[in-house]
């Protein structure tokens, strides 16, 4: 089941908000666009955007992609440099590039990781930590 | 509703969809069109406990397609959720089962 909309609307904007003041000074911005976060940085000279799509949480995970400035998910030579899974680029289930992070669809889905079930942290959503791992790998 | 009188009819109701495990082993599962999520999600689970594939466990099942999983309500008959004939549904542990004698209290 997942959560309602508007109770989602107002998770994703309270969870925004300390990402925004926590990662500050490594965002160029970061907006909720309906179900999705979409966190932009600048990294190796150019900027990204991250996002984070709810639209099934928290049934699922959020999902992770890094789109275009039109939203279109970008293939992994579009991906900042260090952020897709290169050891396992195409997802087995998805078929498309993935990070390899706790909390995200892609994770919880791989088949390595079968054992740490999205059941098990489906309540400790912090979209900030995510961020901030998700810049990490981006050199940020 | 349909007959159930004769094998054709049986056959026209049937989807076959492709059901994968945790772990990633898949196997296709002939069901009626009308059945409920979750009976194919526990039907999908005894049979990979049953080949080793993995532990017993309450699952749900997500349809996946184009890079996008979408979660199935445990309780929509396949059809009402757009689940049709190759379909891939992946299994989504919800808890493990436990036989009792454990240390929870």
């Amino acid at each position: 089941m997942t959560l309602h909309p508007e109770v989602l609307a107002d998770l994703l904007e309270a969870e925004s908000a300390v990402a925004r003041q926590r990662l500050r000074d490594r965002l160029s911005s970061l907006s909720v666009d309906g179900a999705c976060v979409v966190a932009v940085f600048s990294a190796h000279g150019r900027n990204w955007r991250l996002c984070l799509d709810g639209t099934y949480y928290d049934a699922l995970p959020l999902a992770l992609s890094v789109i275009d400035d039109n939203g279109c998910p970008q293939p992994r030579e579009g991906w900042p440099p260090g952020l897709a899974y290169e050891q396992v680029p195409d997802h087995p289930v998805l078929h498309r590039p993935w990070a390899c992070l706790r909390g995200t669809l892609e994770y919880h889905m791989y088949p390595g990781h079968s054992a740490d079930a999205w059941e098990f942290s489906r309540g400790d959503l912090r979209i900030a930590d995510m961020l901030d791992h998700l810049l990490q790998k981006c050199g940020q | 509703m349909t007959s159930l009188s004769t094998g054709t009819d049986r056959h026209a109701d049937t989807i076959t969809v492709t059901v994968f495990a945790p772990n990633n082993a898949h196997h296709e599962f002939t069901v009626e069109a009308t059945e409920r999520v979750d009976k194919l999600a526990r039907t999908a689970v005894d049979f990979f406990v049953d080949s080793g594939q993995m532990q017993p466990a309450d699952c749900g099942l997500a349809l996946v397609s184009d890079g996008v999983a979408t979660p199935l309500d445990d309780a929509s008959r396949l059809d009402e959720d757009g689940v049709r004939t190759g379909a891939k549904l992946k299994l989504l542990v919800k808890k493990p089962k436990t036989d009792g004698s454990g240390g929870n209290p």
